[in-house]
């Protein structure tokens, strides 16, 4: 698949995958507010914001820096929590879930591709894709797991250990290690901030495939347009809130979008696909 | 660079804090060596100031055997009583009073409330004259009366109390002569109103009783006072002049007196000091592994700080520096911490004494200023000695690493090799030499460098063995995780484990030690013990009339009254033991190298095969002999036989124990008559030492299992002390596990992000610290028993015959190990659960 074209991404789904697209959402945030600091010094990352990830879509979440868009996905994933608002995942409400109750929700539903520091270094490639399997004591569904490999074009490098993997293949296990739990939906936190180019476009193109041929769901946090444009709809956040929503996107349009948020000229909502 | 310094300090105090922990406890056991030894010597020096104040002239007795200075009468003629008349006809003397005194403390017992005998292991019953002087005697009765009659008696209020009598109460006092029923008639102060100076009891007859009981021909000394205006000096000038010719009395000053009595308990005190001095290099040496390891790990994650100062220009020389001025301050600290927690040490161990059956007396502690210098040279020298190395590391640092991530490559292990093989095959040289009589500084020299070295090489099998542990925790992904994290720096838990390999080592020494002690008593008991039952005095000794009532007991055959005394043989100090010839093949069994047994009678002497090698005898030649009541003879040596440490060197026969000045048996070993029944005969013997309540009977296994017993007390009382400096190590597990945490603060949130729960996070956390415990335990099992099989070897000729391993007591060392490294683990998985997820993995 890392020869889909960014831009003109398919929408065709593959059945099969246990995930019909139906109507219910993989995720949605409902009214999140994140304040740090109180009085004076008061700050609100994320000052109200509503969003649903519609199961099967692949999102990109995109903004300057401060703008929100790193708390709004911690808040998505259940790793921090919001100052109010909600969010649900997977059907699960996580307002007042203990730290028990989010834990298994993490390893359950929720999938995680970081930018740095993504595998265990004691383990190799393949303990590193089933790890959440083994937190969860469960044993990998053999055939699930082989699809997963594959897709992921690992399967020589698994009694690998992490160190002796490119930056590229550790992202790819990574990318393999969220989807082996089937997860209601993926988190990918700047995937491809410490790639080169070339693996950039390998890890982007499986993450996209995942999509695709899988049906799974994927909220990206990027800064690079390009990226973004492998997803089926950019969320654009500054100051907290989003202001922008764009379908299909495409890396030129994405940029322009970027360089009127950067200048701060535009702050309001203008739907760019109207 | 030194304000850097300081801050890069606070900014790590915590992480320091508990390396500078393990400088803190290792400098307070130094601290409290020192100062209880001085608070004792201060106490003792005090006790005999206070006694003396008076005394301007002491007049004793000439010594009989070499090497004792014992000025109240042990080791020294008796001073006739006649010579107080000549005394106090010397100008100058205002007063002269005969002193009698037991010449041994463990001497003198009282029947203690619970109906038996005061132990006499701890501070010493005293047993004397009432001397009837304000002046030369610094007690005064405060209730009732002096002593009057042959069995009346005064005692200090203490030891009323402990034996449980009143003013008018009648008891029973233990004496080298027997047991003596009194009447106690007054009790005794200080006139500075305490009972006791250093904790000792004291029981007072008349002088004529005294004479007799203690069997002293005249007085043990005088004390003389001297008229005013005469000088100590002056009058004992006089004194010796006066005394010129009345055979070897000799003259000291009461300042000398007290000296002499000062650097006797020096001497002892002294002993004490080295003895917990040892204990607290342990404490050290393993502190300083402990530091060692902190800042190792310190500086490898400083590595790009570090880098940094170089990159910006700081020298190399600034930059060890800096790390050792970091060493320096934390030492400081610690010591000055340790200095206060030194004196609490010092109560402790006072406690531990008396915990153990030596009771010390209790005092203002002492801090002298030698203290307080040792405390600091000490606590920073070792803590900068355990950082020179991770300094000069540090200053290895090539700047570009500024730019690097720091993932600093395994280094080879191949050097570190060599210097392991190297160090260890030295400590094994010197410790051989060491055992085998270069002495006790050659063989701690050999055990540090052992240790050195097997620290040195332990990294070669840490991920073998800890891996091979780690199977036992192959079940569930916490265990694997914490599995793979103790193998995964071979050289951080191999250091980390040595700190512990030190202190299980030692204890396991001590361990096989003590059980090869009791096999060998065991053994030596059943081949030289013959007789069907030993009777023996749980304090003081046996009576004749004891003695006599264990002959006279129905069903008694044979019965072997064994007695010992000091003697000059051959121009050393020895503890001949006598017997009589019968004995030899019936209630004693000894195997004899040449000679015959039967041949022992009055003028020969049977010798251990040892003594014969070292002086060159054998049967047929003579020994010079002096003997403690001072006549001189010769003794002809009549067999040899197999050393034996029950028999001890030198067999006498049974006449010449008139010459020792304790009459008393310490064992009557008993034959059952013909025919007579084993069993019966124990009742009739417990029936006949009824009256005798410091006797006990006992079977050959309980002898044995008593003698068992008192070497497990001593193996506790030293593995008390060594559990000291595995504190310590325990302290270092947890820094060591603490800073990997910290190190592993990202690989932890991923894991609590992918879903692992705080509990699993925890037992990975555990299940590392418990194998990098169980390595320690496991190498310091291992250490520790070679050396215990080294010093059981060194120790064959002094009769520890028998190699035996207390395998369940190592079972449990283990074991402990293992619980060390759940405690050990307590904090930092606390810790490693606690982390914030999100700080954990958000990006920087």
């Amino acid at each position: 698949m890392t020869g889909s074209q960014p831009g003109t991404p398919a929408r065709h789904r593959v059945d099969g995958t246990g995930r019909p697209d139906s109507g219910v959402p993989a995720a949605e945030a409902i009214d999140l507010r994140k304040i740090y600091g109180s009085g004076q010094t008061q700050v609100a990352a994320l000052d109200g914001v509503s969003a649903t990830f519609p199961a099967g879509e692949y999102t990109a979440i995109m903004g300057p820096s401060g703008s929100g868009k790193s708390t709004f996905m911690h808040c998505l994933a259940g790793l921090d929590a919001p100052s109010s608002g909600d969010v649900i995942v997977g059907g699960e409400r996580l307002a007042g879930m203990s730290d028990k109750k989010l834990t298994a929700l993490r390893r359950d539903k929720v999938g995680f591709v970081f930018q740095q520091f993504n595998l265990l270094p004691t383990l190799t490639a393949e303990e590193n894709i089933t790890l959440p399997l083994a937190i969860a004591g469960r044993k990998p569904d053999k055939a699930w797991f082989d699809q997963v490999v594959a897709a992921v074009n690992l399967a020589d490098r698994l009694k690998h250990r992490p160190t002796e993997l490119s930056g590229g293949q550790q992202q790819r296990v990574a990318c393999a290690r969220a989807l082996i739990t089937r997860p209601a939906v993926i988190f990918a936190d700047e995937p491809t901030g410490n790639l080169d180019s070339r693996s950039s476009a390998e890890v982007l193109g499986f993450l996209r495939k995942s999509v695709t041929e899988l049906g799974q769901t994927i909220v990206m946090v990027t800064h690079e347009p390009s990226a973004a444009a492998y997803a089926d709809r950019v969320l654009f956040l500054a100051d907290g809130r989003i202001v922008d929503e764009m379908r299909s996107p495409t890396a030129d349009s994405v940029l322009d979008r970027m360089k009127t948020l950067e200048h701060g000229q535009d702050t309001m909502y203008q739907p760019v696909g109207a | 660079m030194f304000r850097t310094t300081v801050k890069s300090l606070m900014a790590r105090k915590l992480r320091l804090t508990m390396s500078a922990l393990a400088v803190v406890l290792g400098v307070a056991f130094v601290v409290g060596a020192f100062v209880l030894t001085d608070t004792l010597g201060r106490t003792f020096t005090d006790l005999f100031n206070t006694v003396n104040k008076n005394i301007a002239v002491d007049v004793r007795g000439a010594e009989i055997t070499q090497g004792s200075s014992n000025s109240d009468g042990g080791g020294r003629k008796d001073v006739p009583a006649s010579a107080v008349t000549a005394v106090r006809q010397v100008a100058g003397v205002a007063e002269v009073q005969g002193n009698v005194v037991n010449a041994q403390s463990n001497q003198v017992s009282v029947l203690g409330k619970d109906g038996k005998a005061l132990s006499t292991n701890g501070a010493p019953i005293i047993a004397g004259n009432w001397i009837e002087s304000d002046r030369l005697n610094e007690q005064r009765v405060v209730s009732g009366l002096a002593p009057r009659g042959p069995t009346e008696v005064v005692l200090d209020g203490r030891l009323a109390e402990k034996a449980g009598v009143k003013v008018g109460d009648t008891t029973t006092v233990f004496l080298p002569t027997g047991q003596q029923k009194v009447t106690v008639v007054g009790l005794v102060q200080y006139t500075n109103g305490k009972d006791t100076l250093g904790g000792e009891s004291y029981v007072y007859f008349t002088t004529e009783a005294a004479q007799k009981l203690l069997r002293v021909n005249g007085f043990s000394d005088l004390y003389v006072a001297a008229a005013d205006g005469v000088s100590q000096d002056e009058l004992r000038t006089r004194i010796s002049a006066a005394l010129a010719g009345s055979g070897g009395l000799e003259a000291i000053t009461g300042q000398q007196l007290a000296d002499e009595q000062a650097s006797d308990i020096q001497e002892g005190l002294g002993f004490l000091n080295t003895f917990l001095l040892v204990f607290a290099s342990v404490a050290l040496f393993v502190g300083a592994f402990i530091i060692f390891n902190t800042f190792s790990i310190l500086v490898a994650q400083r590595t790009k700080e570090l880098a940094l100062m170089r990159a910006l220009g700081a020298s190399k020389s600034q930059v060890t520096r800096s790390v050792l001025l970091e060493a320096v301050v934390v030492g400081g600290i610690a010591s000055a911490i340790g200095l206060g927690a030194g004196v609490g040490v010092a109560i402790g161990l006072q406690a531990l004494f008396g915990a153990f059956g030596a009771g010390l007396p209790s005092a203002t502690p002492v801090l002298e200023l030698r203290t307080v210098i040792a405390a600091f040279l000490v606590g920073i020298l070792v803590t900068a000695a355990a950082a020179l190395l991770p300094a000069r590391r540090a200053a290895k640092v090539p700047p570009v690493a500024a730019m690097r991530d720091a993932a600093t490559a395994d280094r080879s292990l191949f050097r570190q090799t060599i210097a392991g093989l190297v160090l260890t095959v030295a400590g094994a040289v010197a410790m051989t030499f060491g055992l085998t009589g270069s002495g006790l500084a050659i063989l701690g020299v050999g055990t540090v460098l052992a240790f050195l070295g097997v620290a040195l090489l332990s990294p070669l099998v840490s991920r073998p063995v800890t891996g091979t542990l780690g199977l036992l925790f192959k079940r569930g992904l916490p265990g694997r995780l914490g599995r793979e994290n103790s193998m995964r720096n071979p050289r951080r838990t191999a250091s980390t484990a040595a700190a512990l390999m030190i202190g299980l080592a030692l204890v396991a020494a001590v361990g096989v030690l003590g059980s090869s002690l009791k096999d060998s008593v065991r053994k030596v008991a059943a081949d030289a013990i013959g007789a069907d039952y030993i009777v023996s005095p749980t304090a003081v000794g046996m009576g004749p009339d004891a003695y006599g009532a264990v002959q006279k007991a129905p069903g008694v055959g044979l019965v072997t009254g064994l007695r010992g005394g000091q003697a000059t043989i051959d121009g050393s100090d020895e503890f001949p033991t006598s017997l009589t010839a019968g004995a030899l093949g019936n209630t004693i069994d000894l195997s004899m190298k040449s000679g015959k047994t039967s041949d022992l009678a009055a003028g020969t002497t049977l010798i251990s095969d040892d003594v014969a090698k070292d002086k060159d005898l054998s049967v047929g030649s003579s020994v010079p002999v002096v003997w403690e009541d001072g006549s001189k003879g010769s003794l002809r040596v009549a067999g040899v036989y197999a050393s034996n440490q029950l028999i001890g060197k030198y067999l006498v026969d049974d006449s010449a124990a008139t010459h020792f000045r304790q009459q008393l048996y310490f064992a009557a070993l008993v034959k059952a008559a013909p025919g007579q029944d084993v069993g019966a005969l124990r009742q009739s013997l417990d029936q006949a030492m009824k009256p005798f309540p410091n006797i006990q009977v006992q079977d050959q296994s309980e002898f044995v299992g008593e003698a068992a017993k008192q070497i497990d007390q001593l193996v506790q009382f030293f593995q008390l002390l060594l559990a000291l400096s595995i504190g310590i190590a325990i302290l270092g597990i947890v820094n060591t596990l603490a800073l990997s945490v910290l190190e592993r603060t990202r690989e932890l949130g991923l894991l609590r992000a992918v879903g692992m729960g705080r509990r699993q996070v925890k037992r990975m956390v555990r299940v590392e610290s418990v194998l990098v415990s169980v390595f320690g335990g496991v190498l310091g099992l291992v250490v520790g028993v070679i050396f215990g099989v080294a010093l059981q070897r060194a120790l064959i000729d002094q009769g520890v015959t028998e190699l035996s391993f207390p395998v369940t007591q190592l079972a449990l060392y283990l074991l402990l190990a293992g619980l060390a490294g759940m405690l050990a683990a307590w904090l930092p998985a606390r810790r490693a659960a606690k982390l914030n997820v999100l700080q954990a993995v958000a990006t920087d």
